[in-house]
């Protein structure tokens, strides 16, 4: 476990970096060669002089009020902040000179002479700016003595025992961190990051002059209880003890650090995990991750104590039947149980009765060799991903509109775009790193159009307000995105030069037939969808005549019975306007976990291998067969709800499911459990006993993503390293454990690292034919396609023409989904996350992050809660023709009359009960976003969910080894 | 495999399990395929039907869409039984795909 050394300057510059013309300066005699509008603190910098500074740091925009970075320039009067001034040709600089050292001096001496010195049991000990500048300026001496006779702001009482009015007591609110007003100077810094990164706006300064203090929210508020969101960015900023890692105080200051990658949403963050030994300390984000751009948010920045959870098993276990307890084994027996069961199942019900289900939790080499056990060991294609219950309509949509299945831009991109616009995603609590980007572009200018039911933080927060916000009837995505395709076509707003050049001008023709139709028009629709034909028009006008036109989708798009048909309508859109292959532009998938995009390449579809090459094309199969030496079937596998439906069928009757909770996560938990339940061997590999382990034969511990080498691929396409920080607590990284059970099953695998398997992959996979691990460590990250004609990647897709030559229209009629509310069932049931949950909670639920989420809430309009007798914090029973259960709801109108609106993130929940069968006609993605409910008061959990804990419970148990 | 906990008797109403269940999926299923292809231009639905059918269908399902349709097609759209039928023939009589 060596420290991964890469040649990155990681050094504060202490202003951002600027895009002009060379302009040529000398500083201390050095000619230096930067940009013009670069700072002088930062040309300094670049040639290796670090100028003092306490209120800068590169990445908030210069604020010149500590006066510590003082300059002299020749011709210029006076002693220049060297923040705040910009170089200019011929400039020649003195960054030293005993003036400025006195001037220095004297500023360092106010500021220490308002600040306590205990800095040898401070927490930020070593890690202090204020600190690393007394000693720069050279400072030895205060001769302004202040506490205790002085007026100052960091003693608690004078010497006479009287309490200090200007003294405030530590902030421990937050789980996280400490905010210490005593120790703070009042750079500002916290402030600057909070509104300009983070864009939250939660922190202000109080006060005036020396009675100036940072303050969360209003008076009375605390960090908890102000619109903190807990990113990270202001105690990141801080450069004293002030805003303070909890884990640091209590662990002291990290000695070494290995660049990794999160393994939350499919932002793919880059962080540096900070360790003493093997004990995480904390994990800060990389200023040079090129998805996050050393930003981060509260599940990344904090939330990964799950790794230490004492829930976590470690060991191994089986069970002949689902009611026995766990019994302990060593791994040999573990694994020889599992596949000699699996083995015996094909013998008895043939070679198609088991299969896989591959995770876009784990590592691109993980699923591959779980999608290499089914095709090559079990020898058939019955692998499916969990991606199959949200971006599989990206998959087919975007396959057959443009030809490739990924998102056509980096994130970076967004800095360039005129109008946004967000449908059926909420980036502030789903990718919110991703969020702040957007949320910056919308500050300096940028449109926005917000599609969605719910009326999320994006619609309405601190200086962003969406121009419109269409707030549409669930169900009615297509209607509403042909609609606007008809005010564009029919108002003759088309890019006619682009689509003659790039796309199939027959299907073209076709489409503008189709979507001019009369019937299609904003006014003949909004009784179906909701929307009002104003607005729609406003919103279709500013997306195709503004500028550059961006559009980002989430899961409000793809989990419905229409989610493909919504996928191409989006792809026309973006077709039609000419908004596609340049920065600024582009149809953007929001990923929703880690690595959604990766576990998608990687072949974990039943119908395609890796790189999305159809198992009937001899070509692609005759590839793996020659490097797997065994034949591959030509036959499309099943995909996850067939192989359930089959289970319950009785044909289906093994499964390895890695990293995955399908009894929490799919729709319809009734007919999940059923299908589990009729399996004879359930191998469940996971960190802990999830839902779905309680219908499990064998437990296979599994690694975290602190414990193992492999990459993420995030929603930008970004191949991202994922770095070993400390050993696998449970003894084996995951691609170890898929080995062991492939080998037992007769595989005779022998990789003895993950780069093989990426190496394996390369050899295979047209798009990854450059990707490798020295690659990987030379970049820090590579977007695919990455091969000999594209060596450092591919950020922008469709530049010059889409992959699949031209691109297609696609004629995108609206097909109303088969739930329809009635007289039972009279309200929508739409679902969604939050910005402090993960998906089914498993890591999440187990952090300090429940403080903000402790349980899955119903959001009802005041008006439908009315109706009902139902008043804010009351248990109320959530009924669907799938099944019920209950819940507290929040009165809030967020939601629409007639909608209602819940997490998932909570097993004791289950929103999934409510769920139903009904899928998207393409992917059988299931219609998570449309459920037709009935809402009523009751007095507490349902008899499905008290049957659910006891059988829950019954099924956790364990014998130890020792029994 | 055992008895099912005890959680599972009520949850298994007679239209959860079963072939029964597994038959009306695929019906609904295979109808969603064909409204979307009856929409689209150029070419008669029932080809593209089929050939979604064998893209993305386990030959399994494809088999047992076959057996429906051979007992009547009760409840199936009309594009599929000819996406169906037309395989059938093409295939003379047997089942699509290779022996599972």
């Amino acid at each position: 476990m060596k420290d991964l050394i890469i040649p990155w300057d990681d050094r504060d510059l202490g202003t951002p970096a600027a895009e002009g013309a060379p302009v040529t300066l000398s500083i201390d005699g050095f000619d230096v060669t930067v940009p013009d509008g670069t700072s002088v603190m930062r040309a300094a910098a670049l040639a290796g002089i670090e100028v003092p500074k306490l209120c800068a740091t590169d990445s908030l925009e210069a604020f010149g009020s500590c006066r510590l970075c003082v300059v002299e320039i020749e011709g210029r009067r006076g002693t220049p902040a060297s923040c705040t001034t910009p170089v200019a040709s011929g400039m020649v600089v003195h960054t030293q000179s005993d003036k400025i050292r006195r001037l220095r001096r004297g500023v360092m001496e106010l500021y220490i002479s308002d600040h306590p010195l205990d800095c040898l049991t401070c927490a930020a000990n070593g890690d202090c700016e204020l600190q690393d500048m007394a000693g720069a300026v050279g400072l030895r001496d205060v001769r302004y003595d202040a506490a205790p006779h002085v007026d100052n702001h960091f003693a608690p009482r004078d010497s006479s025992g009287a309490a200090n009015p200007r003294w405030m007591p530590k902030d421990d609110s937050n789980p996280y961190f400490t905010f210490d007003p005593a120790k703070c100077i009042v750079c500002s810094r916290c402030v600057r990051a909070c509104d300009e990164v983070q864009g939250t706006f939660a922190l202000t300064i109080a006060g005036r002059g020396f009675d100036s203090v940072v303050s969360a929210g209003t008076a009375g508020d605390d960090f908890l209880s102000s619109d903190c969101v807990s990113c990270g960015a202001c105690v990141q900023a801080c450069p004293t003890a002030t805003l303070q890692e909890k884990s640091v105080i209590e662990l002291g200051v990290p000695q070494r650090s290995v660049i990794t990658t999160c393994a939350y949403c499919g932002v793919g963050c880059n962080f540096k995990a900070e360790l003493n030994g093997d004990q995480l300390v904390r994990m800060v984000p990389w200023r040079h991750g090129k998805a996050n751009h050393g930003h981060s948010c509260v599940k990344g920045r904090f939330a990964y104590g799950y790794a230490q959870h004492q829930d976590r098993i470690l060991k191994p276990m089986i069970r002949d039947r689902i009611d026995e307890p766990w019994r302990e084994v060593s791994w040999d027996e573990a694994i020889g149980f599992a596949a000699s069961r699996m083995r015996a199942l094909q013998e008895a019900h043939g070679r198609t009765s088991i299969g896989v289900i591959t995770s876009s939790r784990c590592t691109n080499e993980e699923t591959y060799l779980v999608q290499k056990l089914a095709r090559a060991v079990f020898r058939n294609n019955n692998t499916d991903t969990c991606a199959r219950v949200c971006h599989s309509p990206t998959g087919y949509g975007l396959g057959q509109a443009f030809g490739t299945s990924a998102g056509t831009q980096d994130f970076d991109s967004v800095d360039q775009a005129d109008v946004i616009m967000v449908i059926g995603a909420n980036p502030t609590d789903a990718h919110p790193v991703f969020a702040s980007r957007m949320k910056r572009r919308l500050r300096e200018g940028a449109k926005l159009i917000v599609i969605d039911p719910r009326r999320i933080d994006l619609v309405k927060s601190p200086h962003v307000e969406a121009a419109r916000h269409l707030a549409l009837r669930p169900g009615t995505n297509v209607a509403v995105l042909t609609a606007m395709a008809h005010v564009i076509v029919t108002e003759g707003l088309a890019n006619e030069a682009f689509i003659r050049e790039r796309c199939g001008w027959d299907e073209f023709q076709h489409y503008v037939e189709f979507a001019a139709d009369p019937r299609h028009s904003p006014e003949a629709t909004a009784a179906l969808t909701g929307v009002d034909s104003d607005d729609l028009r406003a919103a279709a006008r500013l997306y195709a005549t503004q500028g550059n036109g961006a559009i980002y989708y989430g899961l409000g798009v793809t989990e419905h019975s229409q989610g493909t048909t919504t996928v191409m309508a989006i792809a026309n859109l973006a077709m039609l306007t000419g908004n596609i292959g340049r920065e600024g532009v582009g149809v953007n998938p929001l990923r929703g976990q880690n690595n959604v995009q990766g576990s998608c390449d990687m072949g974990s579809f039943p119908h395609e291998l890796p790189g999305y090459r159809h198992v009937k094309l001899p070509e692609a199969r005759a590839v793996f067969e020659q490097a797997w030496g065994v034949p591959i079937d030509p036959e499309p596998g099943l995909r996850i709800p067939n192989m359930l439906d089959a289970a319950v069928a009785g044909e289906f009757k093994g499964l390895y499911c890695q990293g995955e909770d399908i009894l929490q996560s799919d729709p319809d938990t009734a007919h999940v459990a059923a299908a589990l339940a009729a399996m004879e061997c359930v191998i469940v590999h996971d960190l802990f006993l999830n839902e779905t382990a309680n219908y499990a034969h064998v437990f296979l511990p599994g690694s975290t993503f602190l414990e193992k080498d492999g990459t993420f691929t995030n929603a930008e396409r970004r191949i991202n390293p994922v770095r070993k920080v400390m050993a696998p607590r449970n003894g084996y990284a995951d691609w170890e454990i898929t080995q062991m059970l492939a080998n037992a099953m007769g595989a005779g695998w022998t990789y003895t690292h993950p780069s093989q398997i990426m190496d394996e992959i390369a050899l295979t996979t047209p798009t990854f034919a450059g990707v490798s691990y020295a690659l990987l460590d030379q970049l820090g990250s590579v977007q695919w396609p990455c091969n000999e004609t594209t060596p450092a990647g591919t950020p922008l897709m469709h530049v010059d023409g889409f992959v699949r030559g031209k691109g297609r229209f696609i004629v995108t009629e609206y097909i109303a989904t088969d739930e329809r509310t009635g007289p039972r069932f009279p309200l929508l049931l739409t679902t969604g996350r939050i910005l402090s949950q993960y998906n089914v909670g498993a890591q999440t639920r187990r952090t300090a992050n429940v403080v903000w989420h402790d349980a899955d809430l119903l959001e009802i309009h005041p008006t439908d809660a009315e109706a009902r007798g139902i008043n804010d914090g009351d248990w109320v029973k959530l009924s669907s023709r799938a099944g019920q259960t209950s819940l507290r709801a929040t009165l809030t109108d967020r939601v629409s009359p007639g909608v209602v609106y819940t997490t998932f993130h909570h097993p004791d929940t289950q929103a999934n009960v409510v769920t139903t069968e009904l899928s998207d006609w393409a992917t059988n993605c299931p219609e998570y976003k449309v459920t037709a409910v009935q809402v009523g008061l009751s007095n507490g959990p349902t008899e499905w969910q008290a049957d659910y804990a006891a059988q829950a419970t019954r099924s956790r148990q364990r014998l130890t080894a020792a029994e | 495999m055992g008895a099912l906990p005890a959680m599972h008797a009520g949850l298994r109403g007679p239209d959860r399990a079963g072939r029964d269940m597994s038959d009306e999926s695929l019906i609904r299923m295979a109808n969603q395929i064909a409204a979307f292809f009856r929409t689209q231009p150029g070419g008669p639905p029932s080809e593209k039907v089929a050939a979604h059918l064998d893209d993305f269908w386990e030959p399994g399902m494809r088999r047992r869409l076959q057996e429906i349709v051979r007992s009547g097609g009760a409840g199936l759209d009309e594009i599929v039984v000819e996406a169906v039928s037309a395989r059938a023939d093409a295939a003379g009589g047997n089942s699509p795909g290779r022996p599972g």
